[in-house]
């Protein structure tokens, strides 16, 4: 893809081919984002439609000095799942839940682990892992000072770890 | 240092930051902090892992409509089809698919810090074309429409380029397409990527005379307004109550399953009259065809207030309008998916004539 001021400013004057391709391009990765914090695949495809439509609609605040134009879409996508949230009544949240795991989710102790922390633990440590997001990239997307990331991330690699330590011995325990 | 001190370098390093040389020390010495360390890797590589059969190939297709003021573009079977003489059909056309009166506007003074200009360009019958375009919102500020003009058919795209005090810069591209119209004739935006734009000063309250080549000069007026009137607010027929034989669809959305597949923001159509229907394009999506008569292989839909509810293919479809669609329930929809648009458009919108698509009225009784 083209540098990503290039892509925004076309984007800003509405160049729909533009946003399609950058759509195409990122849509996958931020829906597999996503589902680490809504829960479902389902709510994943329909708070990332969201965000795109958002963006497109009203493309504004973004700032190529604070990060990358992916950085800025995951700062977005994870308020629209925050909304999401908020809308969700709790009986509707146990449906979720019960009724679709993630794909990885019943082959994976790692997945089961994550589920366990709080979602900015996991939108941490998947948006460091998995997006490969610098310091002052996740600071921008989880709204939080640069100096604060590195010990944030510590507590989540921390956290995940006694939670993996524990699925994994207690899959070895059954698996006996 | 200690272990526990040195705990967040170690986080740090799996990060490729560098951390203080005495926790590097620590590090370098310690077993228990090194098989932290490798855990940490471990676990990362076991998100990655985990993560690849998470992602999709392919994201599932939407369309992004353009954002157009008013999106018009002739469908041929129309001027096949015509009872009415078909200049009067452009007027009629023109004066529901692009914006109308002033009514519900709220005007500012000339020379004041109103943000959106509202073009009224004349037109040989029927009301002027109003266009409003946006000093501030990039975009609003493109405005496209065909309309007659003496004894031609005259094409023309607006585009604000800039503002200086009370006046804004306009450049217009404009063409004069053939008359009589044949069935073949096609009203595209793309035909105005091949004319040379003209960019002229305009001060809202004056008259700006635009030239044609081989035409009479549009003329034009405006006026500043504090901000883009929303669809449908401009059309001389605003009323909420749709007349009796009225098709209102405004700035539609439409659903398939629940899920949003097109948005025509921004898109007014009206159909006032027997034997027309509206009709919505979308790259990706296809061509709807919406009449409040039975069309020959049509599907019945239902209207609800502002939403008409149908079903083709094993799908729900659900279109959303801005204002209540009509008086009945009954609607028929034609659906042609595999409709493309021609120009590198992404949305269009119009009101066309339909004779020939409906249903024989002896095979309705």
């Amino acid at each position: 893809m083209a540098d990503d001021q290039e892509i925004w400013k076309k984007i800003t004057q509405g160049d729909a081919q533009v946003f399609d391709a950058f759509y195409r391009e990122t849509a996958p990765r931020l829906q597999a984002f996503l589902r680490q914090i809504v829960g479902s695949c389902e709510a994943a495809e329909d708070v990332a439609q969201e965000t795109y439509i958002q963006i497109w609609k009203q493309p504004n605040g973004y700032q190529p000095e604070r990060g990358s134009l992916r950085g800025y879409l995951y700062g977005i996508g994870r308020k629209r799942a925050a909304d999401w949230w908020r809308k969700q009544t709790p009986s509707a949240e146990e449906t979720e839940e019960k009724t679709e795991p993630s794909r990885a989710e019943n082959s994976s102790v790692m997945g089961d682990a994550l589920k366990r922390l709080p979602e900015e633990q996991r939108s941490l440590l998947w948006l460091r892992e998995v997006e490969g997001q610098s310091y002052a990239e996740l600071a921008a997307i989880l709204d939080i000072p640069v100096g604060t990331v590195r010990s944030r991330l510590f507590a989540a690699r921390e956290a995940l770890r006694q939670v993996w330590q524990t699925g994994a011995q207690t899959s070895t325990r059954r698996s006996l | 240092m200690n272990c526990n001190e040195a705990a967040e370098f170690v986080s740090a390093l799996c990060d490729g930051e560098r951390i203080p040389p005495a926790a590097a020390a620590h590090v370098g010495e310690c077993e228990a902090c090194r098989a932290r360390m490798r855990e940490y890797i471990e676990m990362g590589a076991e998100m990655r892992r985990m993560a690849s059969l998470e992602f999709d190939e392919e994201a599932k297709p939407l369309a992004w409509a353009t954002k157009r003021n008013s999106i018009s573009t002739l469908w041929q079977k129309g001027w096949e089809t015509m009872r009415i003489p078909r200049f009067a059909f452009v007027a009629l056309v023109l004066g529901v698919v692009a914006l109308g009166s002033t009514l519900a506007v709220v005007k500012v003074r000339a020379h004041s810090e109103g943000s959106v200009v509202i073009l009224a360009v004349n037109q040989s019958a029927g009301e002027p074309i109003k266009c409003p375009l946006s000093t501030v919102n990039k975009n609003q500020t493109l405005c496209a429409a065909w309309s007659p003009q003496g004894k031609n058919m005259v094409g023309y795209e607006i585009n604000l380029l800039g503002r200086d005090g009370s006046r804004v810069q306009l450049g217009v591209r404009a063409r004069v397409y053939p008359l009589p119209m044949g069935a073949a004739t096609k009203y595209l935006f793309s035909d105005f990527a091949q004319v040379e734009q003209k960019d002229y000063w305009f001060e809202p309250g004056e008259t700006l005379h635009v030239d044609v080549a081989g035409s009479e000069p549009l003329t034009m007026t405006g006026e500043w307004t504090d901000h883009i009137p929303p669809p449908g607010a401009l059309n001389s027929n605003s009323k909420l109550d749709p007349g009796p034989l009225e098709l209102r669809i405004n700035s539609p959305v439409l659903l398939r399953d629940k899920k949003v597949i097109a948005d025509w923001e921004g898109a007014v159509s009206t159909a006032d009259e027997a034997n027309q229907g509206v009709v919505l394009a979308m790259k990706d999506v296809g061509r709807f065809t919406f009449a409040l008569q039975p069309l020959q292989g049509g599907i019945k839909g239902r209207i609800e207030g502002n939403r008409i509810l149908f079903e083709s293919e094993g799908h729900s479809y659900t279109l959303l309008s801005g204002v209540f669609v009509a008086r009945g329930e009954d609607i028929w929809i034609l659906y042609d998916p595999k409709f493309k648009l021609e120009d590198g458009s992404t949305a269009w919108n119009g009101v066309f004539g339909i004779r020939d698509l409906l249903v024989p009225a002896t095979a309705t009784n």
